[in-house]
């Protein structure tokens, strides 16, 4: 090899070296000295190979390894994979390279290295085993736990688990926006739902609680929230429907089989619980059994639900309408159960809806409840009348033995998209015994009285129905049949004369029936047209309704009621709705109705208008604002028409003092709405209020005396309710913690009559809610705490009685192992009446054994610990009659031990 | 001594340390074909495929209940005699599918399985060697689900098309496959867009240490082809 230096150092003639160069370059050893120069100059054709051998430490040879070749700026210039034997071969241009050699079970080798040679071989190059640095990666295409698409919100439940959970409303009160209400309701953003659906079909229809405390949290497999939800028999083509159902997912694996659970508890003095659900999920077929028998206090249903079970189905329009019956026909156990002292309710529910085929579904829910229950409770009664106040002290002692069923069955039938029939049949039995000791202590007597209540209600209600699209329009019919039969022996034993009857001997002894008896055929047909962006809809609804009140006491006159009401009424209307832009919704709407009742053979009839309108505006389905205005009016009821007494209690009577067949009570209801759920924030936020105004009422006339009361139904100008509600809940993002609060401020402010004197009465309450929980995920506990409060003021003309209740609470709950978890519940109550205040300290501690290999859990629960003993808590229902302060017993805590075997 | 040689061989193969992969694949079109530049609902529904490698050998499968539709609608005519007109959408989906590479001894088969647009069905069974792609590896970047993936691209062509492909791959991943039929990068292939036309993405992964998984050839319903004499009997 020439060296080049040497060159330069022979050359003698002091000029430019490159002139030396290029004129040897035409002496004798040009030829080799000119193709060396070319080499040196001429870098592009410099093609290296680099090669070598891949092997594990253990001396495996490693085929289909990875070989990458890159520069120092990453960008790569060969790659491949080594042949059955290990090998690799890559043509690269001089340079630095980094070689980059991986292998699935070994660790990644690089290398860097410089070539500039033709060749550059590797020995073999050993990889050591080891497992791709990512050990478990489980890549998620979303992320995210809360997605928005189009009208539904998907929960992706299991991120916000942490594996305390047992039943489905643990998972609901974790998910944002969504919680459980005081009455086991479940609220989506503040407002309850209007349908729970399981696997699409509404199994549990309004009884929230039966599904949210049985459906086992194993079986969810996601939730999600479908606003503007459309079911199975609407063929309305309107795509929003406005109503919002939650619908829970069950895991593949609990489904066409019987799943379920039996679970039994027992405790000190006898208190139990045995609990059986069982569930099937099939394709065409969801069946749910669910059979409790305690005395726990636990019962299937509120008041809410009983209203929601025993209403009338003709109410299509939509509008409230307040039946007020003053036959004190909800039964007791209806009350909430912290205010009974003891209880037993033996309940079943079974729930089955099948769909053959694609076009045919039916649907049977039936409950049956018995439940037998005594109420320990006494009274302070304070009296107004125009004269004097006076007061009475009552001590009551009351047993309710209560049958209730409510059997629904209804049949669907859909040829096709645009028709629906629907057959609906509903059976309601409602038989209560009740037996009431009254000891009442007023300044001038002591009155003991045992009443013996016996109503006996059975409702029979059938309908066929129609519905139908013809292009885009809308038609609906049906008709339907109603029967009501409520049969109630009233009989009460006093030691004193009552209502100052002048009683033949000294037997002060009242037996007093009342039957009543409904028979109603009703039709209502509506057709909606679309056309354009408007919306026109024509509806009729007609009745004819018989309905007979009988009632006699101790064949006294003043005490008789024969009464036969028919009445025919009807009402057609029409509303518009205009869409002036795809967010803006503007209805009106107009009704006429005429009245024709015959009472006892007198004829009167009545004409009036009904008025409505709606503003709305929807920004998307999460961010809805709304606001309405109806001018509606109700009808007395038979029960309101009544002339002779009715005897309510030991010391008040039932009357009717000027309402007559063809009164017509209208009013005004303004209401407002505004919501926003934001699925991304985790934000969501409602305000509510309705605002009614009544400036003809059907209220009362008060007459009282020290003995007993008389309450009139009277005609007055003013029974105004008001009513604004705030929520506000959020879960934050940087911190696992979430933050709910309720805020509501109501008030009914009526006109009522005393001795025929004008007087008024307001009722007035704010109460609240703020709550903070944690949900750490991998943190051994979660808490959540907060305060209710409630405060009630009544307020009788210049008098005053007020009712406050403090509830700081504080819940626990976490796991020590997968297997063991606990969860404590902590409340302090403070209730005061004007008077008097009571504490109560209430502590419920559970804890629960899960065994992983079998299906059996385990539990010791406790519930009030500390008030294993006759607890007390205060009451306060005053009404225009008289301000109350009530004590009353509630059921004792207690603790049980618990089995559960799931299958 | 050979003997013992060969099984201490033998023991210590099996000793080898095995890691799986196993992932759900989508695949979804994103444009219509020819005239029809807006999909139907239907047809943007995406495809769901089980994907496997262990031990050198990768299976992906169709798991998602696919099959040719064919949709008629019935417009209202606007003319006084109101006659119906109908209209026909036809998405024709392979309601069987599997890719199959075993890539110690080069063996790639695919089973497809569809219905045409005469609802008449027709069974594919190739037998071939792992299909080879010239891929280029571009200096581009891109974090798809979390990873950080290098662009591969590519050109292929069928049936006398040319289809532009684009790739990303994983290097941390070091398996030289992909989805359906593609293979050979540095890096598992974690998503391919075919011409602008079709997406597959792998949705999820996971890989497991510690375990093999038996994965076996497809049966296959009709006789084998090779690609080759499967475009021959085309034309």
């Amino acid at each position: 090899m020439y060296n080049y230096l040497q060159f330069k150092n022979i050359s003698t003639r002091k000029s430019n070296n490159t002139y030396n160069i290029i004129s040897i370059l035409f002496t004798k050893q040009t030829k080799q000295l000119f193709w060396f120069i070319l080499f040196i100059y001429s870098p592009l054709s410099a093609q290296n190979i680099v090669s070598g051998k891949i092997g594990s430490e253990s001396g495996i040879i490693l085929d289909n390894a990875n070989i990458t070749i890159r520069t120092v700026n990453k960008e790569t210039v060969a790659f491949g994979v080594t042949n059955q034997n290990g090998e690799f071969s890559f043509s690269v241009k001089s340079g630095s390279y980094i070689l980059r050699v991986s292998h699935i079970g070994y660790n990644t080798k690089q290398i860097e290295f410089e070539i500039s040679d033709k060749t550059l071989s590797f020995e073999t190059i050993t990889l050591n085993e080891g497992y791709t640095e990512l050990e478990e990666i489980i890549m998620d295409a979303e992320k995210k736990s809360v997605i928005q698409k189009g009208d539904t919100t998907h929960y992706y439940v299991s991120h916000f688990l942490n594996g305390t959970e047992q039943n489905l409303k643990n998972i609901i009160e974790k998910l944002p926006g969504l919680s459980i209400s005081e009455n086991g309701k479940i609220t989506a953003n503040g407002k309850t739902i209007d349908k729970l659906l399981i696997e699409g079909e509404e199994l549990f229809k309004k009884q929230h609680q039966l599904a949210t405390e049985n459906i086992s949290s194993k079986m969810v497999k996601n939730i999600e929230l479908i606003r503007n939800y459309k079911s199975f028999e609407t063929v309305n083509n309107d795509k929003e429907t406005g109503v919002t159902a939650l619908n829970v997912k069950i895991k593949d694996t609990y489904k066409n089989k019987i799943s379920g659970n039996v679970e039994s508890h027992y405790g000190r003095k006898d208190r139990y619980k045995l609990n059986i659900p069982g569930f099937v999920f099939k394709e065409r077929l969801k069946l749910s059994i669910i059979l409790n028998s305690n005395n726990l206090g636990t019962s299937p249903m509120g008041i809410e639900d009983y209203f929601d079970l025993t209403e009338q189905s003709q109410n299509k329009t939509n509008e409230s309408q307040v039946i007020i019956s003053n036959l004190n026909e909800v039964p007791r156990f209806l009350n909430p159960n912290n205010k009974v002292a003891s209880s037993q309710t033996h309940f079943g529910t079974i729930s089955l809806i099948s769909t053959p085929s694609e076009k045919i579904k039916h649907d049977f829910y039936g409950i049956f409840n018995y439940s037998n229950q005594d109420e320990i409770n006494s009274k302070q009664l304070t009296f107004n009348n125009t004269y004097e106040t006076f007061s009475a002290l009552e001590n009551n002692s009351i047993n309710e033995k209560n049958y209730f069923g409510v059997f629904k069955l209804n049949s669907i039938y859909k040829p096709n998209n645009y028709n629906t029939y629907q057959f609906k049949n509903q059976l309601n039995i409602d038989n209560t015994n009740l037996i009431k000791n009254v000891n009442s202590l007023t300044e001038t007597q002591n009155t003991q009285v045992t009443e013996s209540l016996t109503p006996k209600k059975i409702i029979f209600d059938s309908e066929i129905s129609l519905n139908k699209t013809i292009n885009s329009n809308y038609f609906s019919s049906n008709i339907s049949y109603h029967y009501l039969r409520h049969n109630l022996y009233h009989e009460l034993e006093s030691n004193v004369p009552l209502f100052d009857i002048d009683f033949k001997n000294r037997n002060f002894n009242l037996k007093e029936t009342i039957l009543k008896e409904n028979n109603k055929v009703s039709t209502n047909t509506s057709y909606l047209i679309n056309k354009n962006k408007k919306t026109f809809s024509l509806y009729s609804n007609t009745f004819f309704s018989n309905n007979k009140l009988n009632s006699n006491t101790n064949e006294l006159n003043e005490f008789s009621n024969n009464l036969n009401l028919k009445c025919f009424q009807s009402k057609t209307g029409f509303d518009l709705t205009l869409k002036p832009s795809k967010k803006i919704r503007l209805t009106a709407g107009i009704n006429y109705n005429f009245a024709h009742n015959y009472l006892n053979k007198h004829y009167s009839n009545n004409l009036f208008l009904g008025y409505k309108s709606n503003f709305k505006v929807i920004f998307n389905s999460n961010h809805i604002t709304e606001l309405s205005y109806n001018y509606l009016n109700f009808s007395p009821e038979i029960d309101n028409l009544i002339s002779g007494f009715i005897i309510k209690d030991y010391r008040s009577l039932i009357a009717n003092n000027n309402i007559s067949a063809n009164d017509i009570f209208p009013y005004h209801q303004i209401r407002f709405s505004h919501f926003i759920f934001n699925p991304k924030s985790l934000f969501s936020y409602m305000f509510n209020i309705i605002y009614n105004i009544k400036d003809k009422a059907l209220g009362e006339n008060i007459v009282i005396n020290q003995n007993f009361s008389i309450t009139q139904s009277k005609t007055t100008n003013k029974d105004d309710t008001f009513n604004a509600f705030v929520f506000i809940d959020k879960t934050l993002k940087e911190f696992p913690l979430s933050i709910s609060s309720s805020l509501s401020y109501s008030w009914n402010d009526k006109v009522y009559f005393l001795d025929d004197e004008q007087a008024n009465f307001k009722q007035e309450n704010i109460s609240g809610m703020f709550k903070f929980s944690s949900n750490f995920k991998d943190f051994i506990a979660n808490f959540n705490a907060g305060i209710k409060f409630s405060k009630d003021n009544f307020t009788n003309n210049n008098t005053s009685s007020r009712f406050v209740l403090y509830q700081p609470f504080l819940n626990i709950e976490g796991c020590i192992t997968k297997q063991i978890s606990w969860n404590l519940e902590s409340k302090l109550s403070k209730y005061t009446n004007n008077k008097s205040e009571q504490y109560l300290r209430i502590i419920s501690p559970k804890i629960r054994y899960l065994s992983l290999n079998s299906n059996w859990e385990f539990y010791i629960s406790g519930n009030d610990i500390l008030n294993l003993n006759r607890p007390i808590i205060l009451d306060n229902n005053s009404t225009p009659t008289y301000f109350e302060e009530k004590r009353t017993y509630i059921l004792q805590g207690y603790i049980i031990f618990g089995t559960k075997l799931n299958f | 001594m050979t003997k013992i040689y060969y099984i201490a061989l033998l023991l210590l193969s099996n000793l080898a340390p095995a890691q799986a992969v196993e992932g759900i694949i989508i695949y979804k079109a994103i444009k219509g074909y020819g005239d029809q530049t807006e999909l139907s609902e239907k047809a943007k529904k995406p495809n769901y495929f089980k994907y496997t490698f262990s031990n050198q050998k990768s299976l992906q499968e169709l798991i998602s209940k696919e099959t040719t539709t064919k949709d008629t609608t019935y417009i209202d005519g606007k003319s006084r005699d109101a006659e119906k007109l109908a209209t026909t959408q036809t998405v024709i989906r392979n309601h069987r599918a599997i890719y199959y590479k075993d890539f110690k001894a080069n063996i790639y088969r695919l089973e497809l399985s569809k219905k045409n647009a005469e609802l008449i069905n027709s069974d594919i069974s190739i037998e071939d060697k792992i299909p080879k792609y010239e891929w280029i590896i571009e200096n581009e970047f891109q974090t798809i689900s979390g990873f950080n993936c290098n662009k591969a691209t590519t050109t292929r062509t069928i049936s006398g098309r040319t289809q532009k492909i684009i790739a990303w791959f994983n290097e941390e991943i070091p398996i030289t496959d992909g989805p359906m039929d593609f293979n050979g990068l540095p890096g598992l292939i974690l998503q391919v867009e075919i011409n602008g036309n079709t997406l597959v993405k792998f949705e999820k992964l996971k890989l497991t240490s510690n375990k093999t998984i038996e994965i076996k050839k497809p049966e296959n319903l009709v006789q084998l082809l090779t690609i080759q004499e499967y475009f021959n009997k085309k034309k």
